[in-house]
């Protein structure tokens, strides 16, 4: 009946086009300009009739506050090579579109993954409100970028809330990231969290933000030399995470007097401090400390450094009983008999508390054979620790990686699950680790039945960090033990996908899948991805699909089995940085003539 | 604002430590409910001092279902003297509500009944609710298309020609 009406009516309005077969040139320009007016005016009508029926459905009876709280959950989600992610919001109709351009707080990161129109959007879009930079990164193809961010971001380093900045792996576009460091001695008024991650060293400016950056209370550094710990602006900091990685010369570490003498300055403000890999350096000679540091306010305390370093440090430090330790002491050099036995019997009676959170990560790094047997520090380990684990109640987490010294591993780890009480039963978490360049299937051999006997006896645990190639051995361990519902699985990249298919997985987190690896598995015919995607779909099959996954700092020559993914995973989030396809870069560095 | 009518005091007694409230739903369902449990609506609070302030008691009219309302009984019910930092008037907004699973749960019903219950936990203001129910209406649409939003939500593409290509619609980057 509508359809009639409407038929009606149009052809009535467009009657003039029945002439047209006899018209000339002009008249038939003249009825094409006049059938187009006719067309918008058609156009203009059902936009608005669609825009009074949308105004009764229900979505739309919700007001703009609500609209927008909605939104707001959706802007965490990942724009990537050319997809926009939230922002499609805004293109759904005309009342999101107002709604969601006259909320400023869901453009507060701006977005530079899309390129320099849509950062200008996002300014544009956030009015005069503080503004976040976050994923920002030197990644190649975003090289030509890269100059005209710099020059945003230090425009509106006045009004920057937080700054969160990530090198390139490429050295050629490194340097560009190191030179904008150089430029950040302007003012930062505003700006509370401050993460820089760097790929080689480099220091921080002297005059990092004209030492001005009162609200400055998070700092997340990695690879930042000459931390300079008594300058004003990092006092009264509730984060510090400060880590190296690979060797750094000596004079770059913290001095123990200048550690200490920040620890004071900001004692009652630090909640969170995480030193790792060689951040501390062992005084030659015993420092004169007047008395211990206390720091009333700490939650959690991670030292991933020298075992004789750190068992220094935490014999300077007062902590809360409440506060979490995690604890990787590693074995990096030569250390006589008598100190590692020190160390180790001065450790637990600093951090022993039986409320404590305590996960203790012991390690043997050392490549050279030293006075000593590797054995003895294995032997020191069994003496100490057994006895000590017993005496902390509850919510001890254990790590251990001796995995070059399988025998000792295997006969620590069974000591100390033997000795585990029921009441223990409360560990949450095992560690699988493997050293990658071992050979992982005698490891796996090794480690399978010891495993599956653990988890057999231990109902309790929910989660296990597996890294790269202790999927063979992990699956074969899950394999004998039933599941319990509800486990999760966090590791690098899994090898062996039956892991995926395992009934009670519901989440899987990949925290780093790297580039190197998948270069060697994308020679391969059929790339982890592809394998990735297969299992998760076979699991939606079976009824059993994977709540979450998570990739972090994923990158990849093919993206296509992300789209794969869309649908077959509850939700895959966290797909952090250096997203671009292999292909788009090389491109974008062909035209940049690289 | 509701309507608010006066009950006698057999229909709520109002003695002892936790008194009763006299809820009315549109549909004319009389529900009463402990006023602890609805302590967590900053308007039936402020509704229950407003009828210390005259010393009267009255039943509470409200512009939604039984159905709707008794879901929103349910899930003060489950939060009963549980601390939810949304819910504290004193405290700072905590931005996005947090995830809580027995939420999710709670909230697995078909759209229309998802649309309600944010409806109406608005109008009670129950930030917490709100924040849950906006969580899980976000989670039906993320990661889709435009038109997959369209088609979850209803809506229809309502632009013309001229918004469509507006620079504030469509930015190329």
């Amino acid at each position: 009946m509508a359809g009639h009406s409407w038929a009606t009516a149009a052809s009535m309005r467009l009657s003039f086009l029945n002439e047209s077969t006899s018209m000339d040139a002009t008249g038939n320009r003249t009825a094409c300009q006049q059938a187009d007016a006719e067309f918008a005016a058609i156009h203009a009508a059902l936009c608005s009739y669609r825009r009074r029926r949308n105004a009764i459905v229900s979505i739309s009876r919700l007001s703009g506050d609500i609209l927008s709280h909605i939104f707001s959950f959706l802007t965490g989600e990942i724009t990537w090579n050319g997809k926009v992610g939230w922002v499609q919001v805004t293109w759904v109709c005309s009342r999101w579109r107002n709604v969601a351009l006259r909320c400023p707080s869901l453009w507060q990161k701006i977005n530079f993954n899309l390129g320099n129109e849509w950062a200008d959007t996002f300014l544009t879009r956030r009015k005069s409100l503080p503004l976040y930079f976050t994923q920002f990164n030197c990644l190649p193809a975003h090289g030509r970028l890269i100059p005209r961010q710099c020059e945003l971001m230090l425009k509106h380093m006045d009004r920057t809330k937080e700054l969160q900045l990530t090198d390139s792996r490429s050295s050629d576009k490194a340097g560009m990231m190191r030179d904008f460091i150089q430029k950040l001695t302007m003012p930062a008024p505003l700006l509370q969290s401050f993460s820089l991650s760097l790929n080689v060293h480099h220091p921080l400016p002297s005059k990092l933000f004209d030492h001005i950056a009162p609200q400055l209370r998070h700092i997340v550094f990695s690879n930042v030399t000459n931390f300079p710990w008594t300058q004003g602006i990092f006092r009264n900091l509730v984060t510090l995470s400060l880590e190296t990685w690979g060797p750094r010369p000596e004079a770059y570490t913290a001095s123990f007097n200048d550690l200490l003498e920040f620890l004071r300055l900001s004692s009652s403000t630090l909640e969170s401090l995480r030193l790792s890999y060689n951040i501390l350096r062992l005084p030659g000679r015993p420092v004169h400390i007047p008395s211990k540091v206390s720091l009333p306010s700490l939650v959690e305390l991670t030292l991933n450094e020298d075992l004789l370093a750190g068992t220094y440090l935490i014999r300077h430090l007062t902590i809360p009983h409440s506060a979490q330790v995690v604890l990787g002491l590693g074995h990096y050099q030569q250390r006589s008999h008598g100190e590692l036995e020190m160390a180790l019997g001065n450790l637990f009676p600093h951090i022993h508390c039986g409320n404590r959170k305590l996960d203790l990560h012991v390690e043997f790094i050392s490549e050279e054979e030293g006075p000593y047997e590797r054995g003895d520090f294995y032997v020191q380990i069994r003496r100490f620790l057994p006895q000590n684990v017993l005496e902390a109640k509850p919510a001890v987490v254990l790590t251990f990686d001796m995995d070059r010294d399988r025998q000792a591993e295997r006969e620590l780890t069974q000591d100390l699950f033997a000795a585990l009480p029921p009441h223990m039963y409360n560990i949450r978490q095992v560690v699988m680790r493997t050293d990658q360049y071992s050979d992982s299937s005698t490891m796996a051999e090794v480690h399978q039945e010891d495993w599956a006997e653990i988890l057999g006896k231990r109902r309790d645990i929910r989660h296990i960090y597996a890294e790269c190639e202790a999927g063979a051995g992990l699956c074969e361990a899950l394999g004998m033990y039933q599941l319990p519902p509800g486990w999760h699985i966090i590791g690098s990249t899994i090898e062996d996908m039956r892991v995926f298919v395992l009934p009670n997985l519901s989440s899987l987190i990949l925290r780093e899948v790297d580039f190197d690896e998948l270069i060697t598995i994308d020679d391969e015919d059929v790339s982890v991805h592809t394998m990735l995607c297969r299992n998760l779909q076979a699991r939606k099959a079976s009824g059993i699909p994977l709540d979450r996954l998570r990739l972090k700092a994923c990158i990849s020559s093919d993206w296509s089995w992300l789209e794969d993914l869309e649908g077959v995973v509850g939700a895959v989030v966290g797909l952090d940085y250096e997203s671009l396809s292999l292909k788009e870069q090389k491109k974008m560095d062909e035209e940049d003539g690289i | 604002m509701p309507t608010i009518v006066s009950v006698d005091d057999s229909t709520v007694p109002g003695e002892g430590s936790s008194r009763l409230l006299l809820l009315v739903s549109s549909d004319n369902k009389h529900i009463v409910v402990e006023e602890d449990i609805m302590s967590r609506s900053r308007f039936i609070s402020k509704q229950v001092e407003g009828f210390e302030a005259t010393s009267q008691r009255h039943a509470i009219l409200l512009p939604f279902s039984s159905f709707v309302l008794n879901k929103v009984i349910e899930y003060c019910s489950h939060y009963r003297g549980y601390y939810l930092l949304e819910d504290d008037p004193d405290a700072a907004p905590p931005g996005r509500s947090p995830v809580r699973e027995w939420d999710q749960e709670f909230l697995d019903v078909d759209r229309n009944m998802l649309l309600r219950i944010i409806k109406a936990a608005h109008y009670l203001e129950i930030k917490s609710l709100v924040g849950s129910c906006a969580r899980a209406i976000a989670d039906m649409i993320r990661g889709k298309t435009t038109e997959e939003m369209r088609e979850i939500l209803g809506v229809e593409n309502d632009f013309t020609p001229e918004e469509e290509h507006s620079p504030s619609s469509k930015c190329t980057g």
